[in-house]
């Protein structure tokens, strides 16, 4: 028979669906016959849930973005460039604050050093920031009679992958807006094209589409990845979002894998 | 898209599944790192410079499943980072409004709750915050913490009683 402080030591792990399961059929069995273990278990789940409930209840003000620049260039530049001025903060700082621990009646004068420091802080973010800002370089191209802007975020395949891919993903879209089952099937790889025959409802729009910006393709694991961005009427009124566009090259060409939609 | 597609795509340089990986992460990390450090304004540079260091570092991450752990322990390190840069500066003002570095979302009724954390000590903080904030396994905190799991386990039970011990009502004296 399990012992009541056994009980009790594996009661958190239980609760959050992590005991084993021979462990966790002892307990479920012991809890039923024991009503104090019972009460324990009870006022140790209201807790539990209570405590995961309250990392959710805090809103940060300063929500993420990304800086402009490209991430590998940036990861080398912030070393190389902003080190000099944040060194120079550090230095300015490491100075100010020996004067002051070295006098203490100073300390209580100079209610300026905060703002001091900020400064300094803020000079060495402007710095970096000046360092790693760097402008999207975008161009307009025609694509299967569209003209789209192309943002160039990857290195770019030879000009004619990085064409081929993309004119059959937007093809795909412009069939998915015609709800042109057909003509995706025959965009798709066999798999896709039994999955839209499935559940042709999941793939078809109607209305009108507007390409806003297709980004150059980049491959991964045999798998070649377009993002388009596209503006219609049917998601929301007006709405803008992504489609996430993965092909895959077979004798005949290109094929589209997998489509999926992204805010 | 799940959270794998997302870290898979944020990998090859979409900066807009990053985003919503932050966006999804962002208030978790925000908790555990306000109950680490203990104060608003440092958890918010612990979460932003964390993130940042996630997004650049993001092709080093091998299990997309991990992401949750890998951050977290990213965004610890930074908390701890602070706590020794700290140890160097004298403050001789007071520090900035700790409440406008985050909005309260949560019932009034977890108001309780959230004070009795606050008063943990520092090493049952931590656990409670990587357990139920950050919502992690009970291995990874040990990897994060460098601890033993067992070490884990009776750190989570030592501040579940504690924080009942703090909830529970006053006895009031009874009039005789």
């Amino acid at each position: 028979m399990t012992k009541c402080e056994d009980v009790r030591d594996g009661l958190e792990p239980y609760i959050r669906g992590e005991s084993a399961a021979s462990e966790a059929s002892a307990i479920a069995d012991h809890l039923g016959g024991c009503e104090p273990c019972r009460d324990e278990y009870e006022a140790m789940r209201g807790l539990v849930s209570g405590l995961l409930e309250l990392g959710g209840s805090y809103e940060p003000a300063a929500r993420w973005t990304p800086p402009a620049t490209p991430r590998d260039e940036r990861a080398q530049r912030r070393l190389s460039r902003a080190w000099p001025a944040v060194a120079a903060a550090f230095a300015a700082l490491a100075v100010a604050a020996s004067t002051l621990l070295a006098v203490p009646a100073l300390a209580e004068q100079v209610t300026v050093l905060p703002i001091a420091t900020r400064i300094a802080a803020l000079e060495a973010d402007a710095a970096e920031l000046a360092a790693t800002v760097e402008t999207l370089e975008t161009r307009l191209a025609l694509i299967g009679g569209d003209e789209v802007t192309v943002v160039e975020t990857d290195p770019v395949l030879d000009a004619a992958t990085n064409l081929a891919v993309q004119e059959q993903a937007m093809a795909f879209v412009r069939a998915m807006y015609a709800a042109d089952v057909e003509s995706m099937q025959a965009l798709s790889t066999p798999a896709l094209a039994e999955e839209i025959a499935a559940r042709p409802h999941e793939y078809t729009r109607s209305g009108g589409v507007v390409f806003g910006q297709i980004n150059n393709v980049s491959e991964a694991e045999g798998r070649y990845w377009v993002f388009v961005r596209v503006s219609d009427t049917v998601e929301f009124t007006d709405s803008q979002y992504q489609l996430n566009i993965g092909l895959e090259r077979d004798a005949g060409g290109f094929r589209v894998a997998v489509v999926e939609m992204d805010a | 898209m799940n959270e794998t597609g997302l870290v898979r795509a944020a990998a090859r340089g979409d900066d807009r599944a990053f985003a919503a990986l932050a966006r999804r992460h962002e208030r978790r990390l925000y908790a555990t790192a306000h109950s680490i450090a203990g104060s608003g304004w440092d958890a918010a540079d612990a979460v932003q410079e964390g993130l940042l260091e996630a997004w650049t570092r993001l092709d080093t991450l091998r299990d997309p499943d991990g992401f949750r752990a890998w951050v977290t322990r990213i965004v610890v390190n930074k908390c701890h980072d602070q706590h020794r840069r700290a140890r160097r500066l004298v403050l001789v003002d007071e520090p900035p409004d700790d409440r406008a570095s985050h909005e309260w979302v949560g019932p009034e009724s977890a108001l309780d709750l959230a004070a009795a954390v606050r008063a943990l000590d520092d090493d049952h903080r931590t656990v409670v915050a990587l357990r139920y904030f950050a919502d992690l396994k009970v291995d990874d905190i040990a990897a994060i913490l460098e601890v033993p799991a067992g070490t884990v386990k009776s750190r989570i039970n030592r501040a579940l009683g504690r924080l009942r011990a703090s909830l529970e009502p006053e006895p009031t004296e009874v009039p005789r």
